[in-house]
């Protein structure tokens, strides 16, 4: 099977304030509808590896593919409308802009015509369909990560990334919201979770460990 | 920052419509100015130059029989037959000192002047070219007024240097400058017809003289003929109603319904004396005229006489009416001394000249009148008071039918024999108009920096909205939104506030535009006196037209500036790395 997300010898230096090697070489393979954690310590770089592998950040070198294409400044913008959607600790939702136009946000970017026509079932998947119309300020924790998952869901991509998706959330909306992300792995979407969270974790397909900047599979 | 964005859209919108309205008032002033200054001249003038004055061409008529030994003046040479009356065997040998010939190959003397007028019809650009004539004279005017009342008559006198221009019957322009006909001129033309003017020139005209009844009612006959009384008013003193009207107390400055007694156009002998059957409050009455004034006429101005002239607007304010009498003096060489001539003249209308200074002097008189008083002084002595007046369709085509003109002559061989001068290049106008040029220019200039300072403003709000937005410039990218995208957004808001701006500037120097004169009344009665002399302003009042052509120029300059005052905070926004917000975050 063809990985639909490939990482090889990732490294990143930060230079400011002083040179910072956080990321020493990740290789990484993720098959469609596989479920991968990272766990690690808090600056150990998770987050870094995510949205480098999310394309938001660029490795100082190595190669990160996603379907096959090597991602370069020209495709992350397209592989980040079409093929991945993102799931923050903090929501980021557009606070001025109501529910329905959060989630179909990523469907007028890529200028789909009519861009609202799989709004109401996205939101109806997360349960938000009475929220269609609130603004993003107006929702509690739980309903916007509800609202984030629908909207990263948009477009229907391949690869889910979510960093410490229930990280804010009490015990039961958290469930909830991990409930809702393994459903899209079963419907066959990659997801690659960033967390603490040692349950959320276990229900990934491995679990991979970042310590001093490599990627060691398996809880530490 | 919706209000920093306010206050930069306020402030385009301000320099927008002080630029606006200030560019289309000058705009305005300069057409009015120039059409003035075109309608009394031309908007291209072809003159003879020294070359023409040497030749043998224009020489050759003051040396031969045919022309009676008289040079021509340029509108002669255009209806003279032959181009060289010289007769060999008739005329005396031509002096060593003239000049040779300038002849085409087959033998026959080149005809500057005619060649001219040929390529003139050649161009379409060229409405009519008319022969002019300037000359120099004394212009004396005795105003006669109140002659009805002995105790109040009055007898004053204006002398003034002035140049006599020719008036050109076909020119729409000049005839557009005309002003008004008023009540008073009509009535001094009626006085004055009752006078015999035979001995105007006399340095000294003595007691009045009348002119006979028949005359007086021909010539009333004949001025009642293009004129027609429709009312008389009353005055505010000195005439008292007749009895039927008792009842009624007529205050001044009444309007009464009036109709001409023709009968006694041929017993009244003086003008107080012609009857009217006039209506008041429906009740009629037949009155003389007396001191009541004419409410309301209708006049149509007749052709200019060989004695008339109209005067510039000047010597309407200085007290002259229209049928004032006078002459004009000039001076004629003889043998052993210069002899002063004198011309009759009457003053039969006044036009507006302008603000040129040659304006206020410059009297218009008859083709043959001009002629005469120009002829008397050798031609070549007043060698750039001839030439050819060319009336254009279009004056913006000045300068490129001169150019066009100039290269024909050029093919055609005489162009050494005049000079093509359009009204940007007359001695008596151009520093006005480098002047106004110049001004417009700097303005121009300072009007440009205001613009870039305002819309430099919109630079720092879309700075600050970057700023302020950087969280979501992160998510968009996040989902997917291109850097360049991102930068449009702010390119675009760039442009839509200096637009806004743009466009509310321009609405507001549209209302300030129509309501200008209003606003100007109110400006005035709040300083104490008025904001903008009309009259020096070159008429009426300010023109209020908006001027597209600097709409057009501020709404482009404004979106260029403010797309590139966009440009820096789209730079800045598409910089913006998601990972780093979104991560701090």
């Amino acid at each position: 099977m063809t990985p639909v997300l490939q990482a090889r010898n990732i490294r990143k230096t930060f230079t400011h304030p002083t040179a910072l090697d956080v990321l020493k070489g990740v290789d990484l393979d993720v098959y469609p509808g596989e479920a991968i954690a990272i766990l690690g310590r808090s600056g150990e770089g998770k987050s870094t590896l995510l949205q480098i592998l999310g394309t938001l950040d660029t490795p100082t070198s190595g190669e990160v593919h996603i379907l096959g294409k090597q991602v370069g400044p020209q495709l992350a913008g397209l592989i980040r409308n079409q093929h991945i959607g993102f799931i923050f600790q903090s929501y980021h939702l557009l606070e001025d802009y109501t529910v329905l136009e959060n989630v179909l946000m990523p469907a007028w970017i890529a200028r789909q015509t009519p861009p609202s026509a799989h709004g109401p079932a996205l939101l109806e998947k997360v349960g938000l369909t009475e929220r269609a119309h609130h603004y993003g300020k107006q929702l509690s924790g739980g309903e916007k990560q509800r609202a984030a998952i629908a909207r990263a869901l948009c477009n229907d991509p391949q690869i889910l990334f979510a960093d410490e998706p229930s990280g804010n959330l009490d015990g039961a909306t958290a469930q909830g919201i991990q409930d809702l992300l393994f459903q899209c792995v079963q419907a066959g979407k990659s997801l690659i979770v960033v967390t603490h969270d040692l349950n959320l974790a276990r229900k990934c397909h491995k679990q991979y460990t970042l310590k001093q900047g490599l990627l060691h599979l398996g809880l530490d | 920052m919706s209000i920093i964005s306010l206050v930069s859209i306020l402030v385009i919108a301000l320099v927008v419509w002080l630029l606006v309205v200030f560019f289309s008032v000058t705009t305005g002033l300069e057409k009015v100015w120039v059409d003035k200054l075109v309608a009394v001249t031309s908007p291209i003038r072809v003159q003879p130059t020294d070359a023409y004055y040497r030749s043998y061409y224009f020489q050759i008529d003051a040396l031969s029989t045919a022309s009676d030994y008289t040079a021509k003046s340029i509108g002669e040479k255009v209806e003279t037959a032959t181009s060289d009356p010289y007769q060999d065997d008739f005329d005396e040998e031509l002096p060593t000192f003239l000049p040779a010939a300038d002849r085409l190959a087959d033998g026959t003397l080149r005809d500057p002047v005619k060649d001219a007028f040929k390529i003139f019809q050649t161009l379409p650009e060229i409405a009519r070219a008319v022969p002019y004539e300037v000359a120099i004279s004394t212009l004396k005017l005795r105003l006669l007024r109140h002659l009805n009342n002995p105790f109040d008559e009055t007898q004053s006198f204006i002398t003034q240097a002035i140049y006599v221009t020719n008036f050109d019957e076909g020119n729409e322009r000049f005839q557009k400058s005309f002003l008004p006909i008023r009540g008073s001129d009509l009535k001094n033309q009626l006085e004055m017809l009752t006078l015999n003017h035979d001995a105007i020139q006399e340095d000294t005209p003595g007691q009045l003289l009348r002119a006979d009844q028949a005359t007086l009612s021909k010539a009333w006959k004949a001025f009642f003929e293009n004129t027609k009384i429709l009312a008389l008013q009353t005055p505010l003193r000195g005439w008292r109603p007749p009895k039927t009207f008792d009842n009624s107390k007529l205050p001044g400055d009444i309007k009464l319904k009036a109709t001409l007694e023709t009968s006694s156009l041929e017993t009244a002998h003086e003008a107080q004396e012609l009857r009217f059957k006039v209506e008041w409050k429906g009740q009629q009455e037949e009155i003389a005229l007396g001191p009541l004034l004419i409410g309301s006429f209708e006049a149509k101005r007749q052709p200019l006489a060989e004695s008339g002239i109209y005067l510039p607007r000047g010597y309407q304010e200085a007290g002259v009416l229209m049928g004032d009498r006078g002459y004009l003096a000039y001076y004629s060489p003889t043998a052993s001394t210069l002899q002063e001539q004198r011309a009759p003249i009457v003053v039969e209308g006044f036009y507006d000249p302008g603000i040129f200074p040659m304006g206020g002097k410059l009297v218009v008189a008859s083709p043959d009148l001009t002629n005469q008083i120009r002829a008397a002084a050798p031609l070549e002595e007043s060698g750039l008071l001839n030439g050819i007046n060319l009336s254009l369709h279009h004056i913006g085509d000045a300068d490129n039918v001169k150019v066009q003109l100039q290269q024909a002559f050029e093919e055609a061989g005489i162009a050494p024999y005049w000079k093509i001068e359009t009204y940007k290049e007359f001695d008596f106008s151009k520093d006005l108009i480098q002047q106004l040029q110049s001004e417009k220019h700097i303005f121009g200039l300072i009007s440009a920096v205001i613009i870039i300072v305002a819309c430099s403003n919109i630079i720092s709000m879309l700075i600050l909205l970057v700023n302020d937005k950087k969280l979501e410039i992160g998510i968009l990218r996040s989902i997917g939104a291109s850097a360049f995208s991102i930068a449009s957004i702010f390119g675009i808001a760039g442009i839509v506030m200096g637009m806004l701006g743009s466009a509310m500037g321009s609405l507001l120097a549209y209302i300030t535009l129509e309501n200008l004169h209003p606003l100007l009344d109110f400006i005035s009665r709040v300083q104490g006196y008025a904001a903008f002399n009309p009259m020096f302003y070159g008429g009426g009042s300010l023109p209020n037209q908006l001027s597209w052509n600097v709409l057009f120029f501020v709404w482009g300059a404004t979106a260029l500036l403010s797309l590139i005052a966009g440009i820096v905070p789209a730079i800045k926004a598409s910089q913006v790395r998601p990972s780093a917000i979104l991560r701090s975050e």
